[in-house]
């Protein structure tokens, strides 16, 4: 067999970097001392989405985020400029967090341990015993400590340097030029799912980046919806490299009959099973037999794109074969019932067909470790965990 | 009495005690403690009267229904979550799927 059995090829719409074509290594998924690289090489040098500015509407509002490879718990804070920081959540005078709920709204962070006050602003504005420290200290320079804060059509970033190589709109490059009409603005989000599996991060992300598993992973969730006679794995249709980042088309088959409810509703919304209309950002080469786009924001963000609905997963890293994986889902806003039930069915679906992905992680994550395996098969289908992967050496490379 | 609903759809009676549920987590929860007869029942019930639902609803504000018109709607909610089990998966829940009890819901 080789390459002229393919019933399908999948368009490479860009240049396709010299990252190999043969197996690739298991000891990057299961050793904790590749895993401290990443966190130095990768994490510590790229921007990593947060959060949304409607998390943050009016000035006051804050957010604390634990953003554990960075080691870190970060707040970000809308002021009364409007504009939204980030800061370490760390009181400058001994270390306390200064800010112990989730989310809110404040004037400001008063220490729970000794009652210094920062502004929203990060300022030091009250140092509580002042004038009993000794010694050179300049109060400017004991507010609080800020991360570089950036967003892109209302999705927040943060940098962990001082001074990020790049700006946010620089780093992203062709993949926000691709996305930026989507209208992110006219949705509103609709569910959030959390889950901290055993499992390495980019095991994690990697099922998330290739349609071949559709066919057995959701043979009940969302049966002969990926693959059709013509296109019997799934290959996506079409796939993008943009520097560290890349969007995949997935291919839906033409013969697939959605769920009942789903046409019933589908109707008067779109869903993620039946919605085939033309849309802003999305389909960027208008393939035919199209369904919806994976895009992967190096390195553990996704903004997966459908005509009228998106959703978003955060691969945080916790530890080598521990990941805290966030899904949010959004859809246009429901002006009327029937487009309230065009997102629940979307958000059921994805739901389900979601916990079904989660079946495998822990297994696999399981047997990497057991040794057995020194090396893993990546096809063609699967392009994209060899793209990650090949980026995260380059990185390490120059670390 | 039970949970009101609008005249015309007064045969559905029968299932607002089990399914008129406000939350996804309540609606899920009805569904995985469910029988697929009960599933199954609740289905061919609404079913046939979900788009005259629909169109029902649609002529409110989304945010101001009135109590009747939002059990309506959240029937037909209950619909759609238990509708995937029924057309899809053959069983109240995925067989295939990570333990729910391990996942966290937010909205």
């Amino acid at each position: 067999m080789g390459r002229e059995d393919r019933e399908f090829e999948t368009k490479l719409k860009s240049d396709t970097p010299p990252m190999g074509d043969g197996p690739l290594p298991v000891e990057p998924y299961v050793s904790a001392e590749f895993f401290e690289r990443e966190r130095e090489a990768v994490f510590k040098r790229a921007w990593l989405q947060v959060a949304r500015v409607e998390d943050l509407p009016n000035p006051g509002d804050y957010l604390v985020v634990d953003v554990e490879v960075l080691k870190s718990s970060v707040i970000l804070v809308r002021g009364n400029d409007g504009l939204i920081r980030a800061f370490h959540n760390i009181c400058t005078h001994r270390g306390n967090k200064v800010a112990i709920k989730e989310k809110g709204n404040a004037r400001g962070f008063t220490c729970g341990f000794h009652s210094w006050v920062f502004g929203l602003d990060g300022k030091l504005e009250h140092m509580n015993g002042e004038a009993y420290f000794t010694g050179e200290f300049n109060k400017c320079d004991l507010g609080l400590i800020p991360l570089a804060a950036d967003s892109w059509n209302g999705f927040i970033f943060v940098h962990a340097m001082d001074k990020p190589p790049q700006t946010l709109r620089e780093y992203l490059g062709g993949l926000a030029e691709q996305l930026d009409r989507f209208p992110y603005d006219q949705c509103e989000r609709i569910a959030r799912y959390t889950a901290t599996p055993r499992v390495n991060w980019k095991v994690c992300l990697d099922a998330f980046q290739e349609a071949f598993h559709a066919i057995m992973v959701h043979r009940e969730s969302l049966p002969l919806s990926a693959a059709s006679a013509d296109n019997p794995h799934a290959a996506l249709t079409s796939a993008r490299f943009y520097g560290p980042h890349r969007s995949l088309s997935a291919f839906a088959n033409p013969g697939y009959l959605p769920p009942d409810i789903g046409m019933a509703v589908g109707k008067y919304g779109p869903t993620f099973a039946t919605a085939k209309d033309q849309f802003p950002g999305i389909n960027p080469d208008n393939d035919d037999n199209w369904w919806f786009d994976i895009n992967v924001f190096f390195p553990n963000f996704f903004c997966d794109v459908g005509p009228g609905w998106y959703f978003t997963y955060n691969f945080w890293p916790v530890s080598e074969n521990r990941t805290r994986w966030v899904m949010d889902i959004y859809q246009i806003k429901a002006e009327h019932a029937g487009g309230l039930l065009a997102q629940e069915h979307t958000k059921v679906l994805l739901r389900d067909a979601v916990l079904e992905d989660f079946g495998t992680l822990e297994d696999t994550q399981q047997m990497m470790e057991s040794g057995t395996l020194k090396q893993i098969m990546v096809s063609d289908l699967e392009i994209a965990l060899r793209h990650q992967m090949w980026i995260i050496d380059q990185w390490l490379a120059t670390a | 009495m039970s949970a009101p609903l609008p005249d015309a759809f007064a045969s559905l009676a029968p299932f607002t005690d089990k399914w008129v549920l406000a939350s996804e987590k309540a609606r899920r929860e009805a569904r995985m403690t469910s029988s697929m007869e009960e599933i199954t029942a609740f289905y061919n019930a609404m079913k046939p009267v979900l788009d005259d639902a629909i169109q029902h609803l649609n002529q409110f504000e989304l945010e101001a229904l009135p109590e009747a018109e939002q059990n309506l709607l959240w029937l037909c909610q209950s619909l759609v979550e238990v509708s995937v089990a029924v057309e899809l998966f053959f069983n109240p829940w995925p067989r295939n799927a990570y333990p729910w009890e391990k996942f966290a819901v937010t909205y």
